[in-house]
C-alpha cells in the first residue's frame, strides 16, 4: 500500500473532541511528542507538565494554575533546584502526613546526593505539616506523581541525573505506590520522558520497559475508565517515541556496519510489539468505555503512522487497518469514528471507507469525513464514481439517491 | 423567482455538511484544477450525472460572486449563514492572491467561450466546444439569468450567436449519424469508445439546443435560421431519438400558440412521409414520424388546436396502429395515447377508447404493445371517467376498461401485472375509481413482495417493475388513507375482500399442493388487516375535516 497525500498547512485542529478533561489535555500532547519527537525543548517540556497537571485538576486537587505556570517558565538548565522547591511548596499546601513522606524524604535524598541544599529544603518542609492518615493516600500519590513528573523533566536539563532517575523508578515501584493508578500512570509517563533520553536509550532496556507496560495493560480491565484511557494514550506514545528511536538508531548502525534490533526480528522488542497491538486492538473492538476505545484507537492510529512514515517495524498492517476501519464504521460512538477519520494515515484502500463516511448518520462524522478527504486525498487520486459519490452524499438530501419513479 | 432559483439548495442535508462538502469543493479541488471549473466538471462526467454537476456549478458560482448576491436567495432556506461560512473558510484556508485568480479565472472562461464562437466555430472545429464546456455555458447562463447579479449586456457577450450555434448543431448532428452508421455496420458492439462519444455527442447537442432557450427570438432573420436547420435535421430519418426531443423542444418557443407548432410539425411529417428515397424505407419513415409526433404532442395543450391539423395527424398516426411491425405498432399506440389526450371527450369515445380496448384485450398482441395500451386508457380515464364505462364489442358482448385490469391482476403469471396494478393506483389516486377488490389485489401485491425472487422475475419481465410497483404501493396506501374519506371507507371495505381473497389462495394452493408434501404458503393476514387500519388511523377524524373543510369555504 501507498502512501497517498500527507496532512499539511491545516489550520484546523486535529482532534475534535470537546471534553475538557485528561482527553483534551491528553490531545495537546499527543501532536507535540508524535511530531517532535526528535527536538523536544524545554518549551514542549514546559507544556506537557503543564497538561499533566491539568489533568489531574479533575480529580478534585486543588492547584494554582500560577504555581503551576510559575513552576513550569523555572526549568532550565540552571533551576533545577529551584523546581524541586516549588514542587514540595505544592506538597505543603497539600498538607501530606510527615509518616507517608519518610520514604520521600529518603527517595529524594537518593536523588541528588550532589546537592545537599536540596535535601535540606525538602527535609525541612516535609515536616512542616501533619494530617491525618486515612485520607491522603491519593494526596500522597499525586505528590509523588509531581515527584517523577519534575525529576523526569530535569532529565532534559540536566542529563546528568539519569542514574538517579533510574533509582527513582526502582524506588517507586518497589515500595508503597504500585496499587495506586495514579502512580501507575505516572510510571508511564515518566518512562515517556524517560525514553527521550537518546543518548542513554538501550534497546534492549526499552524492550524491558515495554513488557512491563504490556503488563500494565494487560490488567487495565481492573482499572477505572479514565485510567485504561489514558494508559492507552501513553501507551501510544511511548511506543511511537520507541519506534523513532529505534529507527534513528537503526539508521545510525547500518551506516556503521553492525545490524540494528529491527532487522533483528527475533529480538524480544517485536514480540512485544506485536502483543501490543493486539491488546490495543482488542481495546478497539471490545472496550465498554468510549473513553478507552477513544484512547486505543489514537494509539493505534499513531502505531500505524509510524509504520506509514518510517516502515521499520514487522506490524501486520491490513490487520491494524482493517480492525481502525471496522472502528469507524460500527462504533457506536460518534466521536470515536471521527477520531478514525481524523487518525487514520491514508492508503488507497481507505478512500472508499472515508467516502461512506460522508453519508454518516452523525453530522460531526459527515464534515470530519469531508474534511479528511479535503486535506489528505487529492482529487486526482478518487475516481469518477468517488468523486461524484462524495458530492452526492455531501451536497444533496439522503432521499436524492432512490431510484426517481 | 426564489422558487425557481436554486432547486437543490433548499432541500440539502444540512448546513454543516454542505458547507463543509462546498469548501471541499472550491478549496481543494478546485485549487487543484488550478481554479478551472470546466475541467474539475470534466472529471465528474456531466453525461451521466448531469443534475449533480449542475448543482456543483451552481454552489461554485454561488460562491465565487459572494453572498451578497445569495443574501436575497438563500435566506428562506437558511442557508445565506451557510455560504457566509464557506467563504470564511476560503478566505482563511486560500490566499489573496488565490481568490483574485479564481475570478480572473471564471471571467476568463467566459471570454475564451465567447472568441471561440467567433474563431473557431464558423471553420466548423468543434473540439473546444465540447460536452463539458457546453455544459458549464449552459449552467451559467442559466444561473446569470435567475440570479440577476451580472449587468444585461453580460448575457449578450457570452452567448453565442444564432448562426455559429447552429453551425455547431450540424456539425454535431453530422457526427452522430456518422456514429450511428458506424455502429449499425460493425454490429459487435465490441468496442465501447464509439457508445461514449455517441453519448457525449447527444449531451452537447442537447445543451446547444438548451442555449436557444436563451436567445431573444424577436429577430425574424435568426428565427428563419434556425427553423431551416431545425427542419432539416427532423426531416432526416438517421437523426437520433434524443436530438429529435431537444430540436422540438427549441422550436416550440418559436411559436405563440400550439396550433402553429403543430402545423409546423404536420408539415414536415407529410413532407416527410412523400419524400421518396432509395436507401429510406416506408418503416423507417413511420417510426421517425411517429417519434416527431410523440415528442411534439408532449409539448402541446389542448387549448386552440386546429380541428383540420388534428384530422390529418389522426390518419398518418392510424395508419401506422395497422402495420405489420411490432416496432411501428408500439410506437403508434404510444402516440395514439398522447394524440387522443389533446382530443375532447366524444372523439375519443368514438374513435380511440374501442380500439385500445380491443388492443388490451388482443392475447396475441405482444405484451409491451399491450402495456401501452392499458396506459394510455388509464391516462384517459383521468382524464374522462366516461372511459371507464363499459363498451359493447359484439352484439351481444360488452367490455370494460375496468374489467380488463382486474382479469389481468387475476391472472399473476401475466407479465402486465404491474402495468394494470399501477394503473389501478393511479385511478384510484385521481379519485376516479374506489374499488375495494381492485385494492386488494394491490394489498397482496403489496405482501407477497418478495425482493429476491422479484430481483430474478424482473430480467424476466418485459413490461413493469415490481420493484417500482413495490415503492409505489408504501406511499400509496397511506397516502389514500389520509386522502379523503372515500378513501379510508373504501379501504376499510378492502379488509374483508382482502380475507376473501386470502381465503381463495389458500385454498388454491391446497389442491395445487396436495400430494406433493409441500407446506403452502402463508399469507400475513393480520399482518394485512392491521396495515389496512393503521392506514385508516392515520387519517384525520372525518368530522374534524368536515368542520375544517367548512371553516375554509366560509373563509
Amino acid at each position: 500500500m501507498s502512501k497517498i497525500k500527507s496532512r499539511k498547512g491545516n489550520s484546523r485542529s486535529q482532534t475534535t473532541d470537546s471534553t475538557p478533561t485528561i482527553r483534551s489535555s491528553m490531545s495537546t500532547n499527543v501532536t507535540n511528542p508524535t511530531v517532535e519527537a526528535n527536538r523536544m525543548d524545554k518549551n514542549s517540556v514546559q507544556s506537557m507538565v503543564l497538561s499533566f497537571f491539568h489533568s489531574f485538576q479533575q480529580d478534585s486537587i486543588p492547584i494554582h494554575d500560577q504555581r503551576l505556570q510559575s513552576m513550569a517558565s523555572t526549568l532550565d538548565k540552571e533551576m533545577d533546584i529551584y523546581i524541586l522547591n516549588h514542587a514540595l511548596s505544592i506538597q505543603c499546601n497539600l498538607q501530606v502526613s510527615s509518616d507517608d513522606d519518610k520514604d520521600d524524604d529518603d527517595h529524594s535524598q537518593s536523588l541528588d546526593n550532589r546537592n545537599e541544599s536540596f535535601s535540606s529544603s525538602e527535609t525541612k518542609t516535609i515536616s512542616l505539616q501533619k494530617q491525618d492518615h486515612n485520607n491522603n493516600n491519593f494526596e500522597k500519590d499525586f505528590i509523588m506523581a509531581i515527584r517523577h513528573v519534575l525529576l523526569a523533566s530535569l532529565t532534559f536539563a540536566a542529563p546528568t541525573y539519569l542514574s538517579e532517575i533510574k533509582k527513582s523508578l526502582h524506588i517507586s515501584e518497589s515500595s508503597l505506590f504500585l496499587q495506586s493508578p495514579s502512580v501507575k500512570i505516572l510510571k508511564l509517563l515518566s518512562v515517556y520522558f524517560f525514553r527521550h533520553q537518546s543518548k542513554y536509550f538501550n534497546p534492549d532496556q526499552g524492550s524491558v520497559i515495554i513488557l512491563e507496560l504490556y503488563s500494565k495493560l494487560s490488567s487495565a480491565k481492573y482499572l477505572e475508565e479514565d485510567v485504561r484511557a489514558v494508559i492507552c494514550w501513553w501507551f501510544g506514545i511511548c511506543i511511537t517515541q520507541a519506534l523513532t528511536k529505534l529507527a534513528t538508531e537503526s539508521r545510525r548502525r547500518t551506516l556503521l556496519g553492525p545490524t540494528s534490533v529491527l532487522e533483528d526480528k527475533d529480538h524480544p522488542l517485536h514480540k512485544c510489539l506485536e502483543k501490543m497491538n493486539h491488546l490495543l486492538l482488542h481495546l478497539v473492538f471490545h472496550d465498554k468505555s468510549q473513553k478507552v476505545r477513544y484512547a486505543a484507537i489514537v494509539a493505534t492510529c499513531s502505531i500505524l503512522h509510524h509504520r506509514a512514515n518510517h516502515g521499520t517495524i514487522s506490524l501486520d498492517t491490513k490487520q491494524v487497518l482493517h480492525g481502525l476501519l471496522y472502528a469507524m464504521a460500527n462504533d457506536s460512538s460518534c466521536q470515536n469514528r471521527s477520531a478514525v477519520l481524523a487518525n487514520i494515515p491514508m492508503y488507497e484502500d481507505t478512500s472508499s471507507p472515508i467516502i461512506n463516511r460522508v453519508r454518516d448518520i452523525h453530522t460531526k462524522v459527515r464534515v470530519e469525513a469531508l474534511h479528511t478527504l479535503e486535506t489528505k486525498i487529492d482529487v486526482f487520486h478518487l475516481s469518477t464514481q468517488q468523486r461524484v459519490d462524495i458530492l452526492r452524499f455531501g451536497l444533496t438530501p439522503r432521499y436524492s439517491g432512490l431510484v426517481t419513479l | 423567482m426564489i422558487d425557481t432559483y436554486l432547486p437543490f439548495f433548499d432541500m440539502v442535508r444540512c448546513n454543516q455538511t454542505f458547507e463543509a462538502t462546498a469548501t471541499l469543493l472550491c478549496c481543494s479541488w478546485l485549487k487543484s484544477m488550478k481554479f478551472d471549473t470546466i475541467a474539475l466538471v470534466r472529471l465528474l462526467d456531466p453525461v451521466k450525472n448531469e443534475k449533480l454537476c449542475e448543482l456543483v456549478i451552481q454552489t461554485i458560482l454561488t460562491v465565487a460572486f459572494n453572498a451578497k448576491s445569495i443574501s436575497s436567495f438563500a435566506s428562506h432556506y437558511d442557508m445565506q449563514n451557510a455560504f457566509i461560512d464557506i467563504q470564511h473558510n476560503i478566505q482563511d484556508i486560500l490566499s489573496e492572491h488565490e481568490l483574485e485568480f479564481w475570478k480572473t479565472q471564471t471571467s476568463q472562461i467566459t471570454v475564451n467561450l465567447s472568441s471561440n464562437r467567433r474563431s473557431t466555430v464558423p471553420e466548423g472545429e468543434i473540439n473546444t466546444f465540447d460536452c463539458p464546456s457546453s455544459f458549464y455555458l449552459r449552467c451559467h447562463i442559466q444561473w446569470a439569468l435567475k440570479t440577476k447579479v451580472f449587468p444585461e449586456n453580460y448575457l449578450s457577450n457570452i452567448l453565442p450567436d444564432v448562426p455559429s450555434l447552429c453551425q455547431v448543431l450540424v456539425d454535431i448532428n453530422k457526427k452522430i449519424q456518422c456514429l450511428l452508421e458506424e455502429n449499425n455496420a460493425d454490429t459487435s458492439f465490441d468496442n465501447v469508445e464509439p457508445l461514449d462519444s455517441l453519448h457525449d455527442l447527444l449531451f452537447t447537442c442537447k445543451q446547444v439546443f438548451h442555449l436557444f432557450k436563451f436567445i431573444d427570438w424577436s429577430e425574424e432573420g435568426s428565427r428563419r435560421h434556425f427553423l431551416d436547420i431545425a427542419t432539416k435535421v427532423l426531416s432526416s430519418v438517421d437523426t437520433h431519438i434524443d436530438v429529435i426531443g431537444s430540436c422540438l423542444e427549441a422550436m416550440r418557443l418559436l411559436y405563440e400558440l400550439d396550433a402553429d407548432f403543430l402545423s409546423a410539425i404536420e408539415n414536415i411529417v407529410l413532407d416527410l412521409s412523400k419524400k421518396y428515397s432509395a436507401d429510406v424505407t416506408q418503416e423507417m419513415k413511420d417510426i421517425h414520424c411517429l417519434d416527431i409526433l410523440s415528442a411534439s404532442l408532449c409539448q402541446c395543450s389542448r387549448k386552440g388546436i386546429r380541428r383540420t391539423t388534428m384530422e390529418s395527424l389522426a390518419q398518418i398516426i392510424l395508419r401506422t396502429v395497422i402495420s405489420d411491425e411490432p416496432d411501428i405498432r408500439e410506437a403508434a399506440v404510444e402516440c395514439v395515447g398522447r394524440f387522443a389526450l389533446l382530443l375532447d371527450e366524444r372523439q375519443v369515445l368514438e374513435k380511440f377508447n374501442p380500439l385500445l380496448i380491443q388492443i388490451c384485450l388482443n392475447e396475441q398482441e405482444n405484451d409491451e404493445i399491450r402495456a401501452q395500451a392499458i396506459m394510455a386508457l388509464c391516462d384517459l380515464a383521468v382524464l374522462y371517467a366516461s372511459v371507464l364505462a363499459p363498451i359493447v364489442v359484439n352484439e351481444s358482448q360488452s367490455i370494460s376498461y375496468l374489467a380488463c385490469l382486474e382479469s389481468l391482476l387475476e391472472s399473476s403469471k401475466s407479465s402486465l401485472l404491474y402495468v394494470a396494478a399501477e394503473c389501478v393506483l393511479k385511478l384510484h389516486f385521481a379519485d376516479q375509481i374506489h374499488d375495494s377488490s381492485l385494492l386488494a389485489y394491490l394489498v397482496l401485491l403489496y405482501f407477497g413482495h418478495d425482493s429476491n425472487s422479484t430481483n430474478q422475475n424482473q430480467e424476466n419481465l418485459s413490461v413493469g417493475s415490481p420493484i417500482r410497483l413495490h415503492q409505489l404501493l408504501s406511499l400509496f396506501f397511506p397516502a389514500y388513507g389520509m386522502k379523503s374519506t372515500r378513501g379510508s371507507e373504501t379501504l376499510l371495505h378492502t379488509c374483508t375482500d382482502v380475507r376473501r381473497l386470502v381465503q381463495q389462495h389458500q385454498l388454491l394452493n391446497v389442491s395445487e399442493t396436495r400430494g406433493r408434501r409441500r407446506k403452502s404458503p402463508q399469507w400475513p393476514l393480520d399482518k394485512m388487516l392491521d396495515f389496512l387500519e393503521s392506514c385508516v388511523d392515520e387519517k384525520k377524524d372525518p368530522d374534524k375535516q368536515e368542520e375544517d373543510g367548512k371553516s375554509e369555504n366560509s373563509e
